[in-house]
């Protein structure tokens, strides 16, 4: 989260509250991508996510007079959709209990090492990949939101409703399996190495 | 990072904890020097970590996520929905009696001002589809030659009471007649974008608004840029020159172009001079209205240099393939790319 944003869309923040419309889209436009990418990780219904990023900002235009200013626009944007979009999917019985079903992390590992071939390369992705998607969902959501939205461990704990701890407890567990899946990969690639020669 | 990271903090970390650790995730993402300095510090003093620093560095750097956002369409039609459902007045909060004479007051409002509405402002829209290209004769006679996948917006009463005004959602080239009123005095001619607009005498110049990006290439004549933020002041544009800016990026760039690489999609075709096979892909997608997926990251880098007719979206699959040598499959409105194994 850049720190130098917020002052700036904070001002806008008052403006919108105050009825400009330009504000109003001006949110829209620079968090549409994100918000977008981000509903992807809980459903592949675009539909789903196009009506909840709709109610998302008719609410806020018809409710902001009563709204608090944010800390951060994003994070509020953020946690907003995500309550919205469950609420959306659990009405619509695709997932009856959310916390099940959800979350599929499109991740890639690309490392550039230089002691493998690409083949090997291929097989560690592979495995990184299929160790990615098992982990539990929270921890997939976290990791999403630590490194590709760059949010802090406090940020993600208000986007997700639970604690600073917890967060920092779900990313800590999905990097140390991430790392040892890693391990695993590399003493077995080396053995297959070992053998073919 | 609230309170500042010691390096006698970190001495009881091993791989796992340098993986979880927020001021140590900063610094391979972002590298900021004094970040860089504390970890390198780190590494000098206590030699022992090092080897558990670089494991955690490698497997953080190493990560990617994929992306994918709206297209321009789709968000369009979003917004399109909220902007209708959010009304800039909304008579909310004020009492039964007052709101009774209010939407009597207004309903007599809404007619005359319909009325007037419909009798002033009502616009027309020019709208082409994927690979059509439309030339439009404007009433002062100015001519507009749209791009695929384009609109253009502008006033029934265009050309009356001094004003020449339009809208452009995607691609055009603008020939402008030089147009006086009965005083003599020249008349503006005004080209509206999302984040800027271009005031015109007798000018062609040509129109790119997609993708946050809004370049205006000029052939001849002169044109002034003014910019909706009010960051950026007012531009001239010299011909030959070209202007290219992304509101989301902040980025502004004026300087001289060959101006025909930005005009041949007027006689259906693409030219590319080195130019990375992920822009082709960009163009491929804004002329088409389809898109169009990498399978191999390595390949979007691919540098192009060619000449080509516009041809139908039905052997775009095939040409690209036998071009490039790659292997192209097509998917529904998507077009995947991959080299060829």
């Amino acid at each position: 989260m850049e720190n130098n944003g917020i002052n700036e869309d904070q001002e806008r923040w008052l403006a919108f509250q105050t009825g400009d419309k330009d504000a109003l889209a001006y949110f829209f436009n620079t968090f549409i991508g994100s918000l977008y990418n981000y509903g992807l990780k809980f459903t592949q219904d675009e539909d789903i996510i196009e009506d909840t990023i709709q109610d998302l900002f008719i609410r806020l235009w018809t409710t902001r007079k009563r709204l608090s200013m944010p800390a951060s626009v994003r994070n509020y944007l953020f946690k907003a959709f995500r309550n919205l979009l469950f609420r959306k999917l659990s009405k619509l019985q695709k997932t009856s209990k959310y916390e099940s079903e959800y979350i599929f992390l499109d991740v890639e590992l690309s490392a550039e090492t230089n002691h493998i071939n690409a083949e090997q390369q291929l097989i560690r992705d592979k495995r990184l990949e299929n160790a990615l998607q098992q982990l539990p969902h929270r921890q997939k959501e976290a990791i999403y939101l630590r490194f590709y939205e760059n949010a802090s461990y406090e940020e993600i704990a208000q986007i997700m409703g639970t604690t600073v701890k917890a967060c920092y407890k779900n990313v800590f567990r999905a990097l140390s399996y991430l790392r040892e899946t890693l391990i695993t990969v590399i003493t077995y690639l080396f053995f297959r190495l070992f053998f073919l020669n | 990072m609230k309170q500042h990271p010691t390096v006698d903090g970190y001495l009881t970390y091993d791989a796992n904890d340098f993986l979880a650790d927020e001021y140590f995730q900063e610094w391979v993402k972002y590298n900021h020097p004094e970040t860089a300095m504390f970890w390198q510090q780190l590494q000098e003093l206590h030699p022992e970590k090092k080897k558990v620093i670089q494991e955690a560095f490698d497997l953080l750097s190493s990560m990617r996520f994929k992306t994918r956002t709206p297209d321009e369409s789709r968000t369009r039609r979003i917004w399109e929905y909220i902007d209708v459902h959010t009304p800039e007045h909304n008579i909310r909060h004020i009492n039964w009696h007052y709101k009774k004479m209010l939407a009597a007051a207004s309903i007599l409002l809404l007619i005359v001002l319909g009325f007037w509405q419909w009798r002033k402002t009502q616009f027309i829209y020019k709208d082409t589809a994927g690979s059509e290209i439309s030339r439009i004769l404007l009433p002062d006679h100015s001519e507009v030659i749209l791009n695929a996948n384009s609109r253009l917006k502008y006033a029934k009463d265009f050309n009356t009471n001094n004003k020449r005004e339009l809208w452009i959602e995607g691609e055009a080239f603008f020939s402008v007649k030089p147009f006086t009123d009965g005083e003599g005095k020249s008349q503006p001619f005004i080209v509206h974008s999302t984040d800027l607009d271009v005031l015109v005498t007798g000018t062609a110049f040509n129109v790119y608004a997609r993708r946050q990006l809004t370049r205006v290439v000029l052939n001849h004549g002169r044109v002034t840029i003014q910019f909706k933020n009010n960051r950026e002041t007012a531009r001239q544009l010299l011909p030959g020159e070209m202007l290219e800016y992304n509101e989301t990026k902040k980025s502004l760039l004026q300087q001289p172009v060959d101006t025909l690489l930005f005009t041949s999609w007027k006689q259906q075709r693409f030219i590319f001079t080195n130019t990375p096979l992920k822009e082709v892909a960009q163009i491929i997608e804004d002329f088409y209205g389809c898109k169009v997926v990498f399978k191999d990251q390595e390949l979007a880098s691919y540098k192009i240099t060619a000449e080509i007719d516009a041809p139908d979206i039905a052997s775009l699959d095939t040409l690209l393939s036998k071009a490039l040598n790659i292997r192209v499959t097509k998917d529904g409105n998507t077009l995947i790319l991959e080299s060829k194994p």
